[in-house]
């Protein structure tokens, strides 16, 4: 599933990161690549920006880069 | 050793002797600036921009233990290897440039994380030393690191510091300079997977066998380096004979780190790698038993700051409270600076006797530069009020909140406040846009802020408007003003999105920073050097702008117009007549200047919009200052002293002028370039002056087009 697709406060590990470039690089150096830890913390109005927790690191991203990262969820 | 003992000739002496040059590196929100205040004593910060780019390079110099420390503040990136300009600057700095030591300053409580870059940092193999900054804060977060465990991983020395209470700052100034002094670079034990480190073994082995040596580096270090293709090995190395033999080497070796990694992108591999390391050495180091307690206490009030329905009153409650200190509290000290730059005036006005040189001392430079003096208290609270926003983390939040809305318009949810404060002054707006850390979002935002109405243009609106129509739609019309200035401007940020600042998006990957009490310390520079590189352009370019406004508008000197005056005032007696005939001499004068002539010359380009030479003329003088508009119409339609509520004015212009030519004129004054000041600012903020003429360009086509398009509707309708 995507990250997009979690509920708020669920935890899940990434799985892949369908990017290139600039963004998955700049993803990376926040530490979200293959097996990172992740939990969405809060979303936007209309979801058009979501907070998420990526080890212990607060990140912001747009809906559309969230749905490039897959990931799996932890039950 | 001790300071008295030492000549301090010699450590004064610039060509060397004991001067150690560091870089000081680290990732966003780690206190770097704070530690460099510590580091420093407070002692002169330089800041400058690094060659080339609009990025802020500062640097401290001071005098520790009779060594002189060189103090560079590289940006602070996440990491080296990236795409912004910051980290291109600051991978530049380091590979290239001549410095002895690396600081890389991380933060305690984000240990995983800050090792990220100085994983990367290691793999330059500099000298370097691990400042784990605010130690104090992962103490009270119940955070232990077993530092000699991570100094032997590294193999570079590690000490615990925080800026905030100066602990341990005397010592790492200390270290710094016996890793300066010793003789050897020590090496890291930094293991990589499996698979890598099969191939780094292979190489190594290759490059012993041929005794090989590059620099102080170990082979090992030479195969990392070849291995994860730093660009400037291989440029050293091309020519070495020895490259011949290790290509296919290479070669095969990346063919099975490729296979192990499943992709062959060598960036990827190694941020997978790095990662693996940071988590690595953080679960050997790091002793924690449960979540910080600040980072819960970041969550807690985030739950509220950013809470779906709260989240936008609250920040809009806050700018609001920002906006009104600014303007209403800033307006205080505004108008004693203003009765002391009038009384400054005419004190020296009257010591100078030739009229010539008072008008250009007093008129000319003294009102010119005071104007922009006038802004200082403006800027001073706006800048208290940014930086707060700033140094809490609170900045992170709002462009989380508004990006959703902005993004529409393809500006970045951080523009909101350069755009909000552009209704007061453009000036400061313009210097708020540098919270906008992507050039792009930052370029849209400054090319629209002039859409903003300021403040100054407010009395051209309410002249006009009021000289046009009746009370009651006279504030209607303002309201409208201000509302389709906002609105153009937001349809011309997507249009320049569209058309000029072309290619994909920006992501927006952000960190939303623990929030932080700021120190009073920190905060008092930040406001400080803004207000100081404010204070500088009025002194310097500013300065020189208003001799020339001065001098277009008082030369050349028509000596028969004056004679004839002058004679004709002598001849009257009434002093009411007098009065008259002097502003007619004024107005005459102002016809016959060099800007009365360019507004003449310039009337055809202005004919199909409506405005006679006149309004061409008020136009071409608002680009020094806008309050100059209304004071120019006065003296060419010589009704003397004119301000947005003269009667008179109001009256000549609703007899001379209709409603298209007054719309027309509302619309251009809207749009068209904003003052001298915030043109000056813009220049440099955007990086050069080509960008000044895009934006004259740009503003007056725009301003052309509306304003043609509202006159000829206009003209229809009325």
């Amino acid at each position: 599933m995507k990250l997009s697709d979690l509920s708020k406060n669920q935890e899940a590990v990434v799985l892949r990161v369908n990017a290139s470039g600039e963004l998955k690089q700049r993803l990376a150096s926040f530490g979200l690549l293959k097996g990172a830890n992740v939990k969405i913390i809060d979303c936007s109005l209309g979801k058009s920006t979501v907070e998420i927790m990526v080890d212990s690191t607060l990140l912001a991203l747009r809906r559309e880069e969230a749905e490039k990262i897959e990931v799996s969820a932890k039950d | 050793m001790d300071c008295n003992s030492c000549d301090y000739n010699k450590v004064k002496n610039k060509d060397g002797i004991g001067e150690i040059k560091v870089a000081l590196a680290g990732q966003p929100n780690v206190g770097k600036s704070m530690l460099i205040n510590a580091l420093s004593g407070g002692n002169r910060v330089k800041v400058g921009n690094f060659s080339g780019v609009t990025v802020d390079k500062m640097e401290v110099c001071f005098e520790h233990h009779c060594h002189l420390f060189d103090l560079i503040d590289l940006p602070g990136t996440y990491s080296i290897d990236g795409f912004t300009k910051e980290e291109k600057v600051a991978k530049d700095f380091l590979v290239n440039e001549d410095y002895d030591v690396i600081l890389n300053v991380v933060d305690s409580t984000n240990l995983q994380r800050n090792l990220l870059l100085t994983v990367e940092l290691l793999e330059l193999n500099k000298k370097m030393v691990l400042a784990l900054n605010m130690a104090d804060e992962a103490r009270k977060d119940g955070i232990k690191i077993d530092t000699k465990q991570l100094q032997k991983i590294l193999g570079i020395p590690v000490l615990q510091v925080s800026a905030k209470t100066g602990e341990g700052v005397d010592e790492l100034l200390d270290k710094v300079h016996e890793v300066f002094d010793s003789q050897e670079r020590s090496h890291s034990n930094i293991i990589y997977s499996d698979p890598v480190e099969e191939e780094i073994i292979k190489i190594t082995k290759f490059l012993n066998e041929r005794g090989f040596n590059y620099k102080d580096w170990t082979n090992r270090e030479v195969a990392i380096a070849l291995l994860l293709e730093q660009e400037k090995v291989y440029k050293d190395l091309h020519d070495n004979p020895i490259m011949v033999e290790l290509y296919p080497q290479i070669v095969d070796s990346l063919e099975h780190i490729y296979t192990h990694h499943e992709t062959k992108d060598i960036k990827e591999i190694k941020a997978t790698e790095h990662a693996a390391i940071a988590r690595g050495i953080a679960l050997e180091v790091l002793n924690q038993k449960s979540q910080s307690k600040s980072l819960t206490l970041t969550q807690k009030i985030d739950s509220i700051l950013l809470n779906k329905y709260l989240g936008i009153p609250i920040f809009l409650f806050l700018m609001w409270g920002l906006f009104w200190l600014t303007f209403e509290f800033g307006n205080v000290p505004m108008e004693y600076i203003n009765s002391a730059i009038g009384a400054f005036g005419d004190f020296v006005g009257s010591h100078i006797a030739n009229e010539n040189l008072r008008s250009l001392i007093v008129d000319g430079i003294i009102n010119g530069v005071g104007a922009v003096l006038l802004f200082l208290p403006n800027i001073i609270i706006l800048y208290i009020g940014i930086a707060l926003l700033e140094t809490t983390g609170y900045m992170s939040r709002v462009a989380f909140l508004l990006d959703g809305f902005f993004h529409k318009f393809g500006l970045h949810g951080k523009s909101f406040i350069p755009l909000v404060t552009g209704f007061g002054c453009t000036v400061p707006a313009y210097m708020a846009a540098r919270t906008l850390k992507s050039e792009k979002d930052r370029l849209i935002t400054l090319f629209i802020l002039g859409f903003m109405s300021c403040g100054a243009r407010l009395p051209i609106y309410v002249l006009f408007a009021g000289a046009f129509f009746s009370e009651q739609v006279a504030g209607n019309i303002l309201f409208l003003i201000y509302i389709s200035g906002a609105l153009l401007g937001l349809v011309m940020a997507k249009a320049l999105r569209v058309f000029v600042f072309k290619g994909e998006d920006e992501p927006f990957v952000m960190e939303m920073p623990k929030y932080r009490l700021p120190t009073l310390r920190l905060l008092w520079h930040t406001v400080y050097s803004n207000a100081v590189s404010y204070l500088k352009k009025a002194g310097t370019f500013i300065l020189v702008a208003s001799m020339a406004v001065w001098f277009a508008s008082n030369y050349p000197k028509n000596k028969h117009i004056q004679q004839q005056y002058s004679q004709k005032i002598a001849q009257v007696t009434d002093a009411k007549a007098k009065i008259k005939l002097e502003k007619e001499l004024k107005a005459k004068e102002l016809e016959n200047s060099y800007l009365g002539q360019i507004g003449k010359f310039s009337e055809p380009f202005f004919a199909p919009l409506g405005f006679n030479w006149r309004l061409s003329v008020a136009l071409e003088s608002g680009l020094a200052a806008k309050e100059v508009v209304v004071s120019t119409l006065g003296v060419l339609y010589s009704v003397g002293e004119a301000d947005e509520n003269s009667k008179s004015l109001k009256d000549i212009l609703h007899k001379e002028l209709n409603i298209p030519i007054a719309l027309s004129f509302i619309v251009f004054v809207m749009i068209y370039l904003p003052c001298f000041a915030a043109s000056s600012v813009f220049t440099k903020e955007a990086g050069g002056f080509k960008y000044f003429v895009y934006l004259f360009i740009f503003t007056t086509v725009t301003a052309w087009v509306f304003s043609f398009a509202v006159y000829n509707i206009a003209k229809v309708i009325f």
